[in-house]
């Protein structure tokens, strides 16, 4: 049942499960999609999370009792909401880019084509954001695909670079150090400033699916 | 309009932080002592999210080519106009074609500077804060460097304003910070929850505006526990694996997965914010009621200076 704790003076962590799953995340989805529609006085932040959401708040406007009283009466609904989002991102998976296939195609004993194919084949579910801005947690990675990280994180992986580490698989949204097996890159932007209405790309929810594109079409796309 | 001549160890133009999309793995950033980024605003007749300048360690050498009013506050780096100088904590007037320089740092570890009127500068989504690994806000979304030229808003003060001397925070190498227990604070040994209370942490020379890594005594669990990525907040106290704590702060990551210890308490981030590498760090439990009615004395007592 849903925990409510004390996080330091200013916040409050939601916990609703110990473990992990698809009906938990969709609890957590349709529970932060009615704290916000609810604009509870004096929230200040909310980070859902796989199993919790943390919030925090400014108790000169709201008490922890208070925020706690209304946060336990927000019904927890377990129904798929009807706006689900598919997104598709391009992805090239040209060597020049994919630099990692090399020692993916060594571990998991599949061809180039076979891991392209077994990558863009599921509708992966966003299940949080976090890490860097707009990078999205993805679950549904075919397990054929699951690869140890690499023994020496790279000091800096370029922005819309796509990768996979462990049983993850992502795209990094912003230029930083990493240790993901890279397997290609989009052209498109996870997280884009200039775009003042939706500068994120995702959020918590969505579905996702990579869609294969050549070299000449990356260009192309990049240019846009 | 001010001339950057010498940058400093790391110039930045923050404000009170980012909010809003926090949801989306958008650290909070802004200033690390919120109270004197607030204070220095107030002394220029500034409302207190203007952006201002956060100095770290050494400050920067600018020259005015307009005439303004400033206000400098928090770390004390010595300030000085045309080699002359100059009091903290009291607007002060400087002319065009004046320089300002900083000398030897002799307490804390961040100073800011407020301009009247504020920077003339584009905020990023909703705020002028720097956060350089995404290359967002402030100026060009990175510290300053020689030769940046920011543009001033002009706006006229009339009244030389001075913070009473008890807003004068004293920074300290030797900082005992209040917190609470954090969620995972039972997985941890008790005897390294004992430890954590009881023994002095040093800053690591690794540390920056998202963490203090700490050394010291290792801190450990009960058993090994995997845990899912979760949601922090600033003044976060979390163990990896080492045992070595690292406190997070403003520029931190939205979510972690190591398991935390503690966190420290609102009142008490300002002051944790002025620590530097080498500096030393004891923890206090408080409880709730007393951390939230700390802070609230605090915030009333700074409201009503603010609103003079």
């Amino acid at each position: 049942m849903l925990k409510c704790e004390v996080y330091g003076d200013s916040a409050v962590l939601l916990t609703f499960s110990e473990g992990f799953s698809e009906e938990i995340h969709t609890i957590i989805v349709n529970y932060t999609r009615s704290l916000k529609e609810k604009k509870i006085e004096g929230i200040v932040a909310i980070i859902p999370a796989f199993t919790t959401i943390t919030i925090s708040y400014d108790a000169h406007i709201i008490s922890f009792k208070e925020l706690k009283a209304l946060l336990l009466h927000i019904p927890l609904e377990e129904k798929k909401g009807q706006l689900t989002r598919l997104i598709e991102i391009p992805v090239c998976y040209d060597t020049e880019f994919g630099k990692d296939f090399e020692e993916l195609i060594l571990h998991t004993g599949l061809t180039k084509e076979e891991i392209i194919s077994l990558h863009t084949a599921p509708e992966y579910l966003v299940y949080m954001l976090g890490f860097t801005p707009g990078f999205f947690y993805l679950g549904g990675l075919d397990e054929k695909l699951f690869c140890p990280r690499k023994a020496n994180p790279r000091m800096r992986i370029e922005e819309g670079a796509v990768g996979i580490g462990g049983q993850q698989t992502g795209v990094y949204s912003v230029a930083s150090p990493g240790g993901w097996q890279i397997i290609g890159k989009t052209p498109v932007k996870i997280f884009d400033k200039t775009n003042l209405e939706t500068p994120f790309k995702v959020q918590q929810g969505d579905r996702i699916k990579f869609v294969e594109i050549s070299l000449e079409e990356y260009k192309n796309l990049k240019h846009d | 309009m001010i001339e950057i001549l010498k940058p400093g160890f790391s110039t930045t133009i923050q404000d009170l932080g980012r909010f809003g999309y926090q949801d989306y793995g958008m650290p909070i950033s802004g200033a690390m002592d919120t109270d004197a980024a607030k204070l220095a605003n107030w002394l220029v007749g500034n409302h207190s999210n203007e952006a201002v300048l956060e100095l770290t360690l050494i400050g920067p050498v600018m020259k005015f080519h307009s005439t303004t009013f400033i206000g400098i506050t928090g770390a004390n780096l010595n300030p000085q106009i045309n080699g002359t100088a100059i009091a903290m904590y009291k607007s002060v007037k400087v002319e065009k074609g004046a320089v300002l320089s900083f000398g030897k740092l002799s307490s804390g570890v961040r100073t800011y500077i407020s301009f009247s009127g504020g920077l003339q500068l584009e905020k990023e989504l909703g705020s002028f804060s720097t956060y350089s690994y995404a290359a967002l806000g402030g100026f060009q979304g990175r510290a300053l460097k020689k030769g940046d030229r920011l543009l001033l808003n002009t706006k006229n003060i009339t009244e030389v304003k001075k913070v009473p001397k008890e807003f004068q925070l004293a920074y300290t190498s030797s900082l005992t910070v209040r917190v609470l227990p954090s969620i995972e604070f039972d997985l941890f040994s008790e005897e390294s929850q004992k430890t954590f209370f009881e023994k002095e942490y040093v800053i690591g020379a690794q540390s920056n505006r998202m963490g203090y890594r700490l050394e010291g005594d290792a801190l450990c669990l009960k058993e090994k526990a995997e845990l899912l990525s979760s949601g922090i907040i600033t003044g976060t106290v979390q163990v990896p694996e080492n045992g070595q704590p690292i406190v997070l702060l403003t520029d931190a990551q939205t979510t972690g997965g190591y398991p935390r210890i503690a966190n420290v308490i609102a009142i008490d981030l300002p002051f944790l914010g002025q620590q530097k590498p080498g500096d030393k760090i004891r923890f206090r439990q408080v409880s709730l009621e007393e951390a939230q009615a700390l802070n609230h004395n605090k915030n009333m007592r700074l409201k009503k200076l603010l609103k003079t």
